[in-house]
Parts: structure tokens; C-alpha cells; sequence
């Protein structure tokens, strides 16, 4: 008896340890961008000489003068042009080095898991970007039990500018919105543990009056989406793993009211 | 003797009078709570009370009602406050507003920037009674 509850604790602390050494590996977010362009080009060459000569001759003696005169002129120019014009594109995939730390914050501050490093995409225009197993196999994540893979959806960056009712001022408003889908995979069965999309953003708003320019601060932008993109992912793996136990205890934007929300004051 | 059976009416009283000059805080989420009066004021009442984030910025809108037969001066300005409560901004000037008889005067502010959260409306009147309110 005492045999099996020693066997039974055992297992326990085991599975205690093996809970707590679950290993993620968080990848750069892969993007695939279509790149269009279109130029147009105008070959123009002119080449011209001109080319002229005058003699006078005169004589005058005291029986008789005489005087001529010749003048010869020879004009050339030659012109080649050529115009092209055409567009072109290709789609570009790449990782996005950005916006993984606070995720990799985040996720170290919920407890669940150890974060181990990925080794980054380094191979250009490949849609191999996306063949996570294959990236898997090959070692990219060593040590990791579990790779969150992240893909952009959408990055927009907005620049507004709105009147402010009742005032000769203007609201002036630079922001950026990341969307982002997210796979948390196994990396030896490859069974999707967890699957979302979690959104990232930030925004730098000025009071501005007119004439008067302001210069919005894109740092404090990204750091926003960073932040927020990285609170977004803790929360949603905490969920959909079934602990939901993520608190996020200090919120970026720390405003309680929502945009476009009406707060009535009761009487 | 009889100042000794004095001792409980007085003490009565006194509570009864510290009651009476300490009015319970105004709720959460009530007008009240958003309003400072610099004494109460006679004829004019806020009556409605809300506010609204556009554009990253607060809006407030408040209705002053004048139930009185007489037009009745205003004087009001807003306090703005971050989320941890503390004043954002230099003071406003103080915005007179003529109400007059039975009208209901809506006043609207937007708050200097995004980083305010909370606001006070600050209001008085030459007709304030003179005491708390």
C-alpha cells in the first residue's frame, strides 16, 4: 500500500514537472505581401551640328573692280526615341521581426509555459514560410514542446484628422492596427492545441489647432500594438488551454470607456 | 443637579446636529458626483448629465434647467482628470451662461486631451444660497 502511494506521489511531482516544463517557441509573425509596381521609361537622344561659311572677295583697280561672294550653309540632326512602359508584381513572404516580444512578456508573466527561441526565417521569397511542419522538422525550434505560429492578416496604418464639435481645434490621430492569426502546435504529434486571432493597437492622438503641425510619434505607436497584441495572445491561449487563469494586472491604455460609448449620469 | 441631567439632551443634540450637517456622499454613476457646487445653488439644477468618448476624446454634454419666472446667471467650468486622478491641464476660465426663465441650457465641453478619463463640472451662481449643498 505504502508502495503504490509513494508510486502515485511520484507520478504526481512527475507530471507536476513535466506541466511545468512545457517549452514554447514563439516565431516572427510571417506575412506574404503582394508588391506592385509599375515604371515607365523615355529614351530620348537628339544630335544635330550646323555648319556654315561665308567668303567676300573684292577688287578694284582703275580700269574695272569686281567683287563676289559665296556663302554655303549645312544643317543635321538625328533624334532616337524609345518609350517603355509596364508593371509588374510579385508577392514578397518574409517574417516580420517585430511585435513577438511582449507576447513572449506575456505569456512568461501568465506561468503556463518556458519560452524557448525559434530560429528566425532567414530564406527570401519563399512561401516555404508557411510550411510549419517542415520548419519543425528541420530543428528550427530546439527544445520547444509546443510552436506558436504566428501569420499577419492585416497592418493599417491610419493617419486622421477630425474637428472637434464646439471647438476651433483638431483632433489629430495616428494609429495602427495589427491583426494577426496565431496556431499554438505540438511539435511532436502536430495537433493544434489552440488557434485565434488576436489584434494589436495604438494610436497617438494630438489636440491640434489650425496651422499648426504635429509630428506623431511612431515609436509610441508600435510599442502600443506591441503591448496590447502581446495581452491579446496570453488571454486567448489562457482560455482556449482551459485555465483562463491570465489576469492582465496593468492595462496599457488604462481607459475604462470604449470609443463611441455614452455614459448617462443617473440623477 | 439639573446641569447633570442636561448632559444627555445636549449630547443628543449635538449627534442630531453633526447628522444634520453631514450629508451622505453622492452615489457612484450620479450627477451629483460629477457636480461641484460652490454652494448650493437657489434656481438652477442640473438635470441631465452624460458623456461620451469621440475620437479619443471626452465629450460632456450637461442641461442646466431654470424652473424660475426670472433669467438666471451661470458661471461653470470643467475639471479634467487622468485615471489615476490627477488634474489634467491648467484651470479653465470660468464661462458665464444666461439661463433664461423655464429654459433648459445645454453646455458641451471636449477634453484637452486623450489622456483624460474623469471630469468634475464646476458651477455657481450669483443666487448660490450660501450653503453647502
Amino acid at each position: 500500500m505504502k508502495l503504490l502511494r509513494l508510486l502515485f506521489l511520484v507520478s504526481l511531482l512527475l507530471g507536476a514537472f513535466a506541466a511545468q516544463a512545457a517549452k514554447i517557441a514563439v516565431t516572427d509573425l510571417a506575412y506574404a505581401e503582394r508588391v506592385s509596381g509599375y515604371f515607365h521609361l523615355v529614351d530620348y537622344h537628339n544630335k544635330s551640328s550646323a555648319r556654315g561659311s561665308q567668303s567676300d572677295r573684292e577688287r578694284d583697280s582703275f580700269e574695272s573692280s569686281s567683287a563676289s561672294s559665296r556663302s554655303s550653309y549645312s544643317e543635321n540632326s538625328k533624334t532616337d526615341y524609345t518609350e517603355v512602359e509596364s508593371s509588374y508584381s510579385y508577392i514578397e513572404y518574409g517574417e516580420l521581426r517585430k511585435f513577438v516580444g511582449d507576447i513572449k512578456g506575456e505569456i512568461l508573466r501568465s506561468g503556463d509555459f518556458q519560452v524557448t527561441q525559434a530560429k528566425p526565417y532567414t530564406a527570401k521569397g519563399s512561401e516555404k514560410v508557411y510550411d510549419i511542419i517542415s520548419r519543425i522538422k528541420k530543428g528550427a525550434y530546439p527544445g520547444a514542446d509546443y510552436v506558436l505560429f504566428g501569420t499577419v492578416s492585416e497592418l493599417d496604418f491610419r493617419d486622421e484628422v477630425n474637428p472637434i464639435i464646439g471647438t476651433d481645434t483638431l483632433s489629430n490621430t495616428f494609429s495602427l492596427m495589427l491583426v494577426a492569426e496565431f496556431s499554438l502546435i505540438n511539435t511532436r504529434t502536430y495537433e493544434v492545441k489552440a488557434a485565434f486571432s488576436a489584434t494589436g493597437e495604438g494610436q497617438d492622438v494630438r489636440v491640434v489647432t489650425g496651422g499648426s503641425r504635429v509630428v506623431p510619434s511612431r515609436g509610441k505607436v508600435v510599442s502600443e500594438v506591441s503591448k496590447s497584441l502581446g495581452i491579446d495572445v496570453a488571454r486567448q491561449i489562457s482560455e482556449q488551454l482551459g485555465g483562463g487563469s491570465y489576469r492582465n494586472a496593468d492595462p496599457s491604455t488604462g481607459s475604462s470607456m470604449q470609443e463611441g460609448e455614452v455614459i448617462h449620469f443617473s440623477q | 443637579m439639573p446641569s447633570f441631567k442636561s448632559i444627555p439632551l445636549a449630547i443628543a443634540l449635538l449627534l442630531l446636529s453633526a447628522c444634520a450637517s453631514h450629508k451622505p456622499p453622492p452615489r457612484p454613476g450620479s450627477i451629483n458626483a460629477k457636480v461641484e457646487q460652490l454652494s448650493e445653488m437657489s434656481y438652477l439644477q442640473v438635470t441631465d448629465l452624460r458623456a461620451l468618448k469621440r475620437n479619443h476624446l471626452l465629450t460632456v454634454q450637461a442641461e442646466i434647467n431654470n424652473p424660475d419666472s426670472d433669467n438666471r446667471q451661470l458661471y461653470y467650468r470643467f475639471k479634467w482628470m487622468d485615471t489615476n486622478g490627477f488634474v489634467v491641464g491648467n484651470e479653465e476660465a470660468w464661462k458665464p451662461v444666461l439661463v433664461y426663465a423655464y429654459q433648459k441650457q445645454t453646455i458641451t465641453a471636449v477634453a484637452p486631451s486623450p489622456q483624460v478619463t474623469d471630469f468634475r463640472l464646476v458651477v455657481q451662481s450669483p443666487d448660490n444660497t450660501g450653503q453647502l449643498p
